[in-house]
């Protein structure tokens, strides 16, 4: 069913794509939101820094993967990356120009290379349309919609691209099981032909059954048409299996990216370790076995600014290693390991234990 | 942990609920049985719609009725039949001896109230104590489940706790009239990974103190694997395999289970393994099934499958499964036909 079975394996594309240039470049992303106080006089008292200077690399065709705990920013940077939110500061270079930069028809044309599917299919469908209006909208919108029966065999052409019946056409979203729902937001993402499609938690509220059948379309469609996915979840073996690289995200900032298998098999960052060690295996003999290491109390807030490492009062490295404050003084700027360039982490003390 | 030598805490005999509704009936939960023993941690997997909640919400009698209807068996909690309580007798147990906790503890929690009022309320009902003893003791419960500085927070409102925290205090509050059945239904579901794990330890840690039996309801099978010593899987509202933790994982009888395993994927699996998703639906339960309502789904299934009702029937080893042809060490048996059934 998926070229995984048919022989073609997916490390080629991957092998391809790390030689390639970028297809999408964030620099220094800030997404800040202001926090006012006082009606006649309002003044900012403090801001969320949801997004706090993100940067990474998009290739054409491979899958980045982006967790991190729930407030996190992980959400908050994909739409600030398509310019959903305007982001405070920061570049995102696609095909060489600036979307910040960009406004009104311009940024337009540029959105159609740039594709969402969202968390809850319940919540992104409208209910009072019907799923052939709901995937001819953005064909519509760009005026790329043909009339009458050449319509209906785009819709119909995009509907068994993502496995849907084409005899539903006329059916509306609540005639659909959760699965099949999300399936019509790929179909939708899907109807501009983008380049690259942000995928904001696309299984978190599906069964496992299910949701297994959504990641294989996802990775199907990649190997077909040679999507990049920036793929956020918060369920860390869902991006593993789909991802090439993963960046790790820790309050508004990436702690940690590298490829999939460095980042799992020789993780840097403790609150990387911290977040994959916390993932529970369905197998009772390992669960017993395991060291369980808890992490010890909450997120802080993003609005309070910090001088040093945001992971400091949480970490259990720094409590052994860190003798001079430094993790409390100076922030770890994101930096390539000397072993691997690919790999950067955000920690003063990543080559200790 | 092996069968109870003694009685159960709590025997399911042949539950039925369904829930009439102006769109149609739902048969909800179609014949369950199964046990808890003394101390035990028994899981109860299965995906949304599989009537894991509806079955254990009847067992505090949760279950709105109408539209809901228990139309046959037995809950019988320490040999008493709850379904034949009055409704005084049953507030009695219901956050006495028996406690539950929910999947969203915000929505759990009453907002308008501190958690001292919640907690005290709780404590007050169930035994025959000052106000200020009350108090005492809601602290206690606080810093037993690890709320830090549990004398000042108890005065606190839920919207002032985070997610874990307000968690916390729902199995504080769960527990403060020390029950010997907690009932989790998705405890950790909404939750991230590292607060998962640290709701899971103390979830382990009480019941160890406690001694109390724990019923956790989730669709998730890692968190049953390092949970549970006994599972129950279920299927459009009836048990499809019952089997003790190890066993269930290294050697699953039933196709559904064995589907259902292979369709998560694991951080330790091998990179590029394949995921073999179920293909289908689960089954709309608008009539009570009759054959197997995992054969549209199944790979395995044959034209018995379609039209018998497979029971939930021991192995010749003792594992229990519903299936006509079920599988013993990843290959399928073929079990002899019972006396060319009917």
């Amino acid at each position: 069913m998926s070229a995984a079975q048919s022989g073609q394996e997916g490390p080629v594309s991957a092998s391809v794509s790390t030689k390639a240039e970028p297809l999408l470049e964030v620099r220094d992303l800030h997404m800040h939101f202001p926090v006012y106080e006082g009606i006649v006089f309002q003044r900012e008292v403090r801001r969320i820094r949801a997004v706090n200077g993100v940067s990474f690399d998009l290739r054409p065709g491979e899958t980045l993967g982006l967790v991190g705990e729930s407030g996190c920013g992980k959400s908050t940077t994909a739409r600030a990356t398509l310019q959903l939110h305007t982001p405070t500061s920061g570049e995102v270079l696609f095909q060489g120009e600036d979307l910040c930069q960009l406004r009104g028809a311009s940024l337009r044309a540029v959105r159609r290379d740039l594709q969402m599917i969202f968390q809850d299919p319940y919540a992104s469908l409208d209910p009072r349309w019907t799923v052939a209006s709901i995937i001819a909208e953005p064909l519509k919108n760009y005026g790329l919609a043909k009339s009458g029966k050449a319509l209906r065999d785009q819709i119909a052409e995009l509907m068994l691209t993502v496995g849907l019946n084409p005899s539903w056409m006329g059916r509306y979203p609540h005639e659909f099981s959760g699965g099949q729902r999300q399936r019509i937001g790929v179909a939708r993402a899907l109807a501009l032909e983008p380049k690259v499609i942000f995928c904001d938690e696309p299984v978190s509220a599906l069964d496992v059954s299910v949701q297994a059948q959504i990641v294989n379309l996802l990775q199907e469609l990649q190997e077909r048409l040679g999507l990049a996915y920036v793929f956020i979840a918060h369920d860390i073996a869902v991006v593993r299996h789909l991802s090439q690289r993963v960046a790790i995200m820790y309050l508004g900032r990436i702690v940690e990216i590298a490829d999939r298998d460095a980042i799992y098999g020789n993780t840097r960052h403790p609150y990387s370790k911290a977040l994959l060690g916390a993932v529970p295996i369905p197998d009772p003999k390992i669960e017993r076995a395991r060291d369980k290491v808890l992490l010890e109390g909450n997120l802080p807030s993003p609005g309070d600014e910090r001088q040093g490492c945001d992971f400091a009062s949480r970490c259990p490295l720094r409590k052994r290693v860190d003798q001079d404050d430094r993790c409390l003084n100076e922030r770890p700027q994101l930096l390539p390991l000397a072993s691997d360039p690919g790999h950067k982490v955000a920690c003063h003390y990543h080559d200790q234990d | 942990m092996s069968e109870p030598t003694t009685q159960p805490v709590l025997a399911l005999e042949d539950l039925r609920v369904r829930f009439k509704t102006d769109a149609g009936t739902v048969h909800a939960v179609n014949g369950v049985n199964f046990h808890v023993a003394e101390g035990e941690t028994l899981g109860v997997v299965g995906e949304s719609g599989c009537g894991k909640s509806v079955t254990n919400m009847t067992v505090l009698r949760l279950i709105p009725t109408p539209p809901g209807e228990v139309t046959s068996g037995r809950i019988l909690y320490r040999g008493q039949n709850l379904l034949e309580l009055s409704n005084k007798q049953i507030r009695q147990v219901r956050g006495g001896k028996i406690s539950m906790i929910f999947q969203d503890p915000m929505t759990s929690l009453n907002p308008f109230l501190r958690i001292s009022k919640q907690l005290t309320e709780a404590i007050e009902l169930h035994s025959d104590v000052t106000p200020e003893q009350a108090r005492e003791r809601a602290i206690q419960e606080l810093e037993r489940v690890g709320i830090p500085d549990a004398a000042r927070r108890v005065d606190s409102y839920p919207h002032e706790f985070s997610g874990g925290m307000r968690q916390r205090v729902m199995i504080a509050m769960a527990l403060c009239t020390d029950p010997d059945l907690l009932i989790a239904d998705e405890p950790t579901t909404a939750l991230d990974v590292t607060i998962q794990a640290q709701i899971l330890e103390v979830l382990r840690r009480l019941q160890a103190e406690k001694g109390m039996s724990l019923i956790l309801i989730t669709h998730d099978l890692a968190v049953v694997a390092g949970m549970c010593s006994r599972v129950v899987v279920m299927y459009a509202g009836r048990v499809v395999e019952e089997a003790p933790v190890d066993a269930l994982f290294e050697d699953p009888r039933h196709p559904y289970t064995i589907a259902l395993l292979a369709s998560v994927p694991r951080l330790d699996d091998p990179v590029g393994r394949h995921l073999n998703p179920i293909e289908g639906l689960p089954p709309k339960l608008a009539e009570e099934p009759t054959s197997c309502a995992f054969a549209p789904r199944c790979a395995y299934a044959e034209d018995r499958c379609r039209s018998e009702l497979p029971p939930l029937e021991p192995d010749q080893d003792g594992r229990l499964r519903a299936c006509f042809f079920p599988f013993r060490g990843g290959e399928r048996i073929d079990l002899p036909q019972a006396g060319g059934a009917e």
